[in-house]
């Protein structure tokens, strides 16, 4: 039986890609604005019917929904929404068109959303690639220049490549299971021996998540993108897909690949290691400020695949905990990066922002303290995700891995210190345009919430913990 | 457990202090007068508090009183315990007056007074909190968030000029607080709850995890402490620091790690702790024997007062390792001195350098224009060198006897090295009364001390006059 | 009552220092001296002093340590209580008038606190209280010396000594964990670390003593006024010194060497003050050779007989006060010319001056020929000797020597006012007159001297031994001359330095600059090198990650164990 009320969320999205268009078509006077509203109020009445209508599934067999799916759903919500009011001043600052943005947004989102309830390989890794793929316009999005064409370009080529590959994997897998759903496919991957061709099928899946992910030795596109398209994509692209491919990542190690994760183990193992290692180390290579963000993101999966090595409940909580408040802490990273704009045009160099601290305190201010977040250093809610990392760590007696990411986060730390050096204390070489309002009341109140969920963190730890317990019972 | 809490409530004074600091107005017409009366304010609110507590803690009792507990986390489980006894509320009465005496220094400081005073405030905010922790994870938080405002206060207002100095001091500190950080996991784990520190040695642990638990210890606590060969680059930066306040709450640094091995180290030392206790005497000698003879060569008087510092807080280190916790409140006496001698002594120089800079002069006879700055300059160092005018005297004596007993030749270079550095400092006595031929019109621009500032100063000379006639005259028990 | 005096002087001294007056400093200063004495003159003569008696109050009682003050009068006491005394009525009565001395209040009152705490290290039953005592009075002496110059030397030998004092005692307490004298023998006895522990206790009492090679810091005193060098010398470190040596007796016994070492020492001091005396040319720097030449004597004689030395002490003080103030007569008298060189046939203007000073010398005489030191008289004629050369070959120069003045001071030359003649006579008149048993035979003393005196006089001035006196004062090298200082310097000071340096160089820099952190830095940037090499090119790159995760999922296969099903 199928229960179309499920659908609303998905429906009401394509509703608001629809008004999009036709305003796009017949207004004349559509501002940068008028999407960004369009877009803002689909996106909440999206968020609050994910929520209303948190239990309702579509078709059990394929499409589910259940408190974990929420939970990410709502997260992705949230974060685009943050993404779009900031993005909204990037668009009106430039006084360029903003429809391609905000359509291409939310059409990203259906499909990533609509990846973590699908209960069907196929279904899932469709719309995992079709949303993947969408990626290339979003990056031409105001990106004309050949220097950054190049790398969308070869990013479609891979694109392209993993997600043909993915799917024929998911479609093999169907096919030799006897359907798509999970447990076919589970059933499959636990038969022992396993074929090394139903092995390969299995792994791939895993691997074109991870290729996503950004994860090393498949993060090679990740920081040339992030850091030649326009901030508003490059906040998007940063920031919100990751939630949803972590999601799918733990619905495919509870619940597909469980039978073939053993013999995984040591590639992840490796995987994450190198993630964190090439994360810390790009991190200190690059002067570009957000190509040196990606290799943050690249640690952070690091970090939370490091976590997944053992798969367990509290490894789930804690790589959840981590990525939340990475992802936190980075959009209020990319806040700041709003802030920085000289003569109309945004900076991403760091030797452009150099000194900004004198003009701008309270920016400089707020990036110092998201760096000692991400560093992990208490007072500040990174402390928290690195407490519950090494805490799972040593509680699985995982020493070496703890090493690594210690060692990680020292390396990290010095790619920090050069950054809050060029900012504090290298001479100014460029004047600074006044900063939006806008930017100042995100960041106020990513600042308002990390001090919140620091003095009493139940309610990051506590009431999240139950919704992700609904995934591995 | 008390009713009132005043731990809380020193923990948090400071931390309100800073926000009404930032409220407070600050103009042309105010000069900054508002921004430091409040910090001011702020401090003496917190010693008020202090003493109070004081009131209440008995000191020949040896556990930790007016115990706070406060619940953070439910998974993993972490409550942190606030507690204390006479020592720690007299290295906090000792940072908070060392701080006083810095803020009534650098008043005339220009440039960012309200920030510098913000940072400041919340410097000593953590840091007190450091000293209330009575559980690793508290211990822990603070310890590690105490170099955010460090980092602030050296890199933006101290106008330190070796950055790449200030750069690896810093990434040097942040290792670790990692280190530190993961032996705390693995400490929590094995107990399943926040341990109290008290508790750590009654752990049974295997041989190889107690050995590289107490070696994280170590190292991690040790990073605070400008040891060998790690003194370089701390000393360029502490050394480099031009504002007294800064400068005195800098080099506050190594005294939250001397705090963290007093409480963290057992009286009985374990197997596995034995040869790290013995590496880490050997390294102690060798640092205080180092920065004692650069001291005596090197002609800055900031870097003698940094060695001077690094010295005695390395002698006080040594009593950490003393197999009996006897003498603990010998230490804590000793360093009550000893932070406000030595914040006098900056807040003196300091003054005597913006003068020489103002008037174009050179230090050489400065103090001889300056007979009230003269006399209070003097009886610091004589009272820093160790001469009867404070608790330091009758305190060290007990110390290095105890070292000495405890282990002769440690002592011996321990105590060569403190002789060797009190001549240092009264190296720059002789220098800056040498006889130097001035202009008249050099000696009427030169401004010696306001009859606001001895006072000030004879406050605390009387302080440390009174901490040598009665000690115990504070604390009850 | 003894106590309340001493406490009373020391808050008089006390309040002179803090409420300085500018006028009327003169009458100030005798009040505080008539204060002092209407405090201290009942005590004296109730006969106080040599009744036993203890006033004590408990300072410091902890768990670890308990400190005792005490308040002591009685036989072992009351000879040093009776000399400090002495000493503090000559400097309070010379404030009072010595033309030379511009601050008489804030004087008197550190001449009052340093009495006090003087009294406090006689009294001393246990080691803090003495060590406390000795560093507040370096401190205070150190405050009493006005000239930076003068300072410098003091604080450094000073604070040495107080260095090793603290560590020597320090190393008693923390094996006996007694704190009291007795404790010190049991200690000497089975310690490890005895003979260690005794160098730096008698390195500690020889600086204090200011015995040769540690004399500098005495000497420069000769830069400040003549009341104040006089009193630090008699009220001052040295006797500290001697306190110490007594406290610590029973070393003599224990360490032969010590006692060779001690003797050596003192011999040594008086040759060098001798030679040292007769070559330089300051006036002030004879008075203070001379003083060192009587410490010597004590060391000797507190070496030999210590119940004769207790007994003796008072009476060396006064003489000794006695004769320097004599010598200073010339000074005064020509209006502060502070060298030999530049006085010279001044007996025909101050014929009373030379008359007291003979009469001074002849009670020199009369003491220390009278002493009862059976088997140690040579040593005593042969000091006497000594002194008396120096002495005479001084009043020789001043008053028979040829004039070499200028007018300036030859037209104001003559006697000093009475008062300077006053405590003179005083003191000469309380040590002839003292009926005591010590002294024999002073009629015949008195009629060698008699005799011996004006024929030594009279060949002095015919041998014109003046003469080579008269060059070497020329000599500029001779009189600036700080040999043992340069010793030091060369031998100790320097060598740390440049040690110091040394270290600093090889180790810092070379070793941890150079080497390690450069090592660092190379690492860093091949591995950064590396990085950025990979990652260049995007589309190389990313088929060589691909392949190698891609390789890795395969392996990781293989490595399990699974067969491979076809």
């Amino acid at each position: 039986m199928k229960n179309w009320i499920a659908l609303v969320p998905e429906f009401i999205l394509i509703a608001t890609v629809g008004v999009s268009v036709l305003v796009w078509m017949f207004r004349d006077k559509a501002t940068p604005k008028t999407f960004y509203t369009i877009a803002k109020y689909g996106v909440l009445l999206v968020l609050l019917s994910s929520v209303v209508l948190y239990d309702q599934s579509f078709y059990p067999k394929i499409y589910e929904n259940n408190p974990y799916t929420t939970l990410f759903k709502s997260f992705i919500y949230l974060g685009a929404l943050a993404n779009m009011s900031l993005a909204v001043r990037f668009f009106l600052s430039t006084d360029t068109a903003s429809f391609r943005f905000y359509v291409l947004q939310e059409i990203s989102l259906l499909f990533l959303c609509a990846a973590i309830s699908f209960v069907d390989v196929r279904w899932l890794f469709c719309c995992l690639e079709v949303g993947f793929l969408f990626n290339y316009h979003l990056i031409m999005t105001e990106n004309d220049e050949e220097d950054n064409m190049a790398p969308a370009k070869t990013l479609v080529r891979y694109s392209v490549l993993f997600s043909l590959a993915t799917l024929v994997c998911a479609f093999v897998l169907s096919y030799l299971a006897g359907g798509g759903d999970f447990q076919n496919v589970a059933a499959l991957l636990q038969k022992n021996p396993v074929p090394f061709h139903v092995y390969i099928c299995g792994a791939f899946l895993i691997v074109s998540v991870l290729f996503k992910l950004g994860a090393a030795p498949f993060h090679f596109c990740l920081p040339t993108i992030l850091g030649r398209t326009i901030l508003p994509v490059s906040g998007y692209l940063a920031l919100v897909p990751v939630l949803a491919y972590y999601a799918v990542l733990i619905i495919l190690l509870a619940h597909v690949v469980n039978g073939i994760y053993d013999v995984l183990r040591p590639a992840m193992f490796v995987f994450a290691v190198a993630s964190i290692l090439v994360g810390a180390v790009g991190a200190n290579t690059e002067t570009n400020l957000r190509k040196m963000f990606a290799y943050v993101r690249i640690f952070a999966v690091g970090v939370v695949l490091a976590l997944l090595i053992k798969f367990e409940q509290n490894s789930v909580f804690s790589s959840f905990i981590y990525l939340s408040v990475c992802v936190l802490t980075m959009l209020g990273v990319y806040a700041v990066f709003y802030g920085f704009k000289s003569r109309g045009e945004y900076l991403d160099s760091m030797v452009d922002v150099a000194g900004v601290s004198s003009s701008k305190p309270f920016l400089a201010a707020a990036l110092l303290i998201f760096l000692f977040s991400l560093l992990g250093l208490p007072p500040f809610l990174g402390f928290l995700g690195l407490l519950s990392v090494v805490n799972t760590l040593v509680a699985q007696q995982n020493y070496w891995l703890i090493f690594v990411v210690l060692s990680g986060l020292v390396v990290l730390g010095a790619a920090f210190l050069r950054i809050i050096k060029i900012i504090y204390f290298d001479r100014k070489n460029l004047h600074f345009d006044r900063v939006d309002k806008g930017i100042y009341l995100t960041l106020a109140i990513n600042l308002f919430i990390i001090a919140v969920l620091m003095i009493n963190p139940k309610y990051l730890m506590n009431d999240i913990e139950v919704a992700l317990w609904t995934l591995i019972q | 457990m008390s009713d009132i809490p005043y731990l809380l409530i020193m923990t948090v004074l400071p931390l309100c202090g800073a926000v009404m600091v930032l409220l407070a107005q600050d103009d042309e017409k105010t000069n900054g007068r508002n921004v430091i009366s409040v910090s001011m304010l702020t401090v003496w609110g917190s010693l008020v508090f202090i003493l109070l507590a004081l009131s209440h803690v008995d000191s020949s009792y040896g556990h930790m009183q007016l115990l706070e507990k406060y619940v953070w986390l439910e998974n993993p489980e972490i409550t942190l315990t606030l507690g204390v006894d006479a020592f720690s509320l007299l290295l906090i009465l000792a940072v908070n007056m060392a701080a006083l005496i810095g803020m009534w220094g650098g008043r005339h400081e220009k440039g960012c007074q309200k920030s510098c005073m913000v940072f400041a405030l919340l410097f000593l905010s953590l840091i007190t909190g450091l000293f209330v922790a009575a559980d690793i994870m508290a211990f822990f938080i603070f310890f590690a968030a105490l170099l955010f405002p460090l980092f602030m206060l050296i890199g933006v207002f101290g106008e330190v000029k070796r950055r790449a100095a200030l750069f690896r001091f810093t990434f040097y500190s942040f290792c670790g607080v990692l280190l530190f950080f993961w032996v705390l996991v693995i400490l929590y784990n094995h107990d399943g709850a926040n341990l109290l520190i008290s508790k750590i040695s009654q752990l049974t642990l295997s041989s190889k995890t107690e050995f590289m638990v107490w070696l994280g210890i170590f190292a991690a606590l040790l990073s605070r402490i400008p040891i060998w060969p790690f003194h370089g680059w701390i000393a360029a930066v502490y050394v480099g620091i031009k504002n007294p306040l800064i400068f005195i709450l800098a080099n506050m640094m190594p005294l939250t790690g001397i705090y963290g091995l007093m409480r963290f180290v057992p009286e009985s030392v374990p197997v596995s702790m034995v040869f790290l206790a013995t590496g880490l005497e050997i390294i102690a000698v060798i640092t205080m024997l180092f920065i004692a003879l650069i001291a005596l060569i090197n002609v800055d008087f900031k870097f003698k007062i940094f060695s001077f510092m690094m010295v005695y807080y390395i002698f006080y280190l040594m009593a950490a390792f003393f197999p009996t916790s006897q003498f603990m409140m010998n230490v804590g006496y000793s360093l009550f001195a000893f932070m406000i001698i030595f914040a006098a002594l900056e807040v003196l120089v300091s003054y005597q350098e913006d003068e020489c800079e103002a008037q174009k002069l050179l230090p050489e006879g400065i103090l001889r224009l300056m007979p009230r700055l003269s006399v209070v300059f003097t009886f610091m160092i004589m009272a820093g060198i160790g001469m009867p005018l404070s608790a330091m005297f009758v305190n060290n004596f007990v110390l290095i006897s105890a070292l000495l007993t405890y282990n002769f030749w440690t002592g011996v270079c321990a105590v060569s090295s403190l002789a060797v550095v009190c001549v240092a400092l009264l190296l720059e006595i002789r220098r800056r009364k040498h006889e130097v031929k001035f202009s008249v019109e050099q000696v009427s621009a030169v401004r010696d001390l306001s009859k606001k500032d001895v006072c000030f100063m004879a406050t605390m000379m009387l302080v440390l006059i009174l901490s040598l006639i009665n000690p115990l005259w504070f604390i009850r028990g | 009552m003894f106590a309340s005096a001493v406490l009373k002087i020391g808050l008089s001294g006390l309040l002179a220092e803090l409420f300085q007056k500018n006028r009327a400093v003169k009458s100030w200063a005798v009040v505080l001296f008539l204060a002092l004495g209407w405090l201290l003159y009942p005590v004296v003569d109730s006969g106080q002093l040599f009744n036993r008696s203890i006033w004590f109050f408990t300072w410091i009682k902890t768990p670890v340590i308990r400190v005792d003050v005490a308040l002591r009068t009685g036989a072992a006491y009351g000879p040093f209580i009776l000399s400090q005394i002495i000493v503090l009525g000559f400097a309070l009565y010379y404030n009072m008038f010595f033309s030379l001395e511009k601050l008489r209040l804030r004087h008197g009152g550190l001449y009052a606190l340093i009495f006090m705490l003087m009294m406090f290290a006689v009294s001393a039953g246990n080691s803090l209280q003495l060590l406390i005592t000795i560093c507040l009075i370096d401190v205070l002496s150190f405050y009493l010396i006005s000239e930076a110059s003068v300072r410098r030397n003091f604080v450094f030998f000073n604070f040495f000594a107080d260095f090793l004092l603290l560590v020597f005692f320090a190393l008693v307490w923390g094996s006996e964990n007694d704190l009291h004298f007795p404790a010190m023998q049991k200690f000497l006895k089975y310690s490890a670390h005895r003979e260690f522990a005794v160098a730096l206790f008698l390195t500690a009492a020889l600086i204090k003593c200011g015995c040769v090679g540690f004399h500098n810091y005495l000497l420069d005193l000769k830069k400040i006024s003549f009341v104040r060098a006089v009193f630090l010398f008699y009220g001052g470190t040295p006797f500290l010194g001697l306190i110490l040596l007594l406290r610590c007796y029973g070393i003599f016994s224990l360490f032969p060497w010590v006692e060779k070492v001690v003797a050596v020492a003192a011999l040594l001091s008086i040759l060098w003050a001798v030679v040292a005396a007769c070559l330089i040319d300051s006036i002030k720097a004879k008075i203070l050779y001379f003083n060192m030449m009587v410490w010597g004597g004590c060391l000797g004689i507190l070496l030999s007989d210590k119940q004769l030395f207790l007994q003796l002490i008072p009476y060396i003080t006064a003489v000794a006060l006695l004769i320097c103030c004599v010598l200073i007569l010339p000074l005064v008298a020509a209006a502060n010319e502070p060298f030999v060189s530049k006085t010279g046939g001044f007996v025909k203007s101050m014929k009373f001056s030379l008359v007291v000073s003979l009469s001074a010398l002849s009670v020199l005489v009369y003491f220390v020929l009278g002493l009862q030191l059976e088997n140690y008289k040579l040593y005593a004629c042969l000091w006497l000797g000594a002194a008396g050369l120096v002495l005479l070959h001084y009043l020789a120069q001043v008053y028979f020597g040829s004039v070499k003045a200028d007018e300036r001071v030859w037209a104001i030359v003559k006697n000093p006012n009475p008062m300077y003649f006053l405590f003179i006579l005083a003191v000469g008149y309380g040590v002839v007159s003292s009926q005591k048993p010590l002294f024999s035979a002073q009629y015949l003393n008195l009629c060698v001297f008699a005799l011996f005196v004006p024929i030594l006089l009279g060949c002095c001035s015919a041998w014109r031994l003046m003469r080579g006196g008269d060059k070497v004062y020329q000599i500029e090298s001779v009189q600036q001359a700080m040999p043992a200082l340069k010793f030091f310097q060369i031998l100790v000071v320097a060598p740390i330095r440049n040690f110091g340096r040394v270290l600093w160089l090889t180790v810092d820099f070379l070793f941890v600059e150079r080497f390690l952190m450069a090592f660092v830095r190379r690492m860093i940037y091949s591995t950064l090198k590396v990085s950025r090499f990979l990652h260049h090119n995007l589309l190389v790159s990313g088929v060589v990650f691909t392949t190698i995760g891609l390789f890795v999922i395969v392996l990781v296969f293989y490595w399990q164990g699974v067969p491979v099903n076809e």
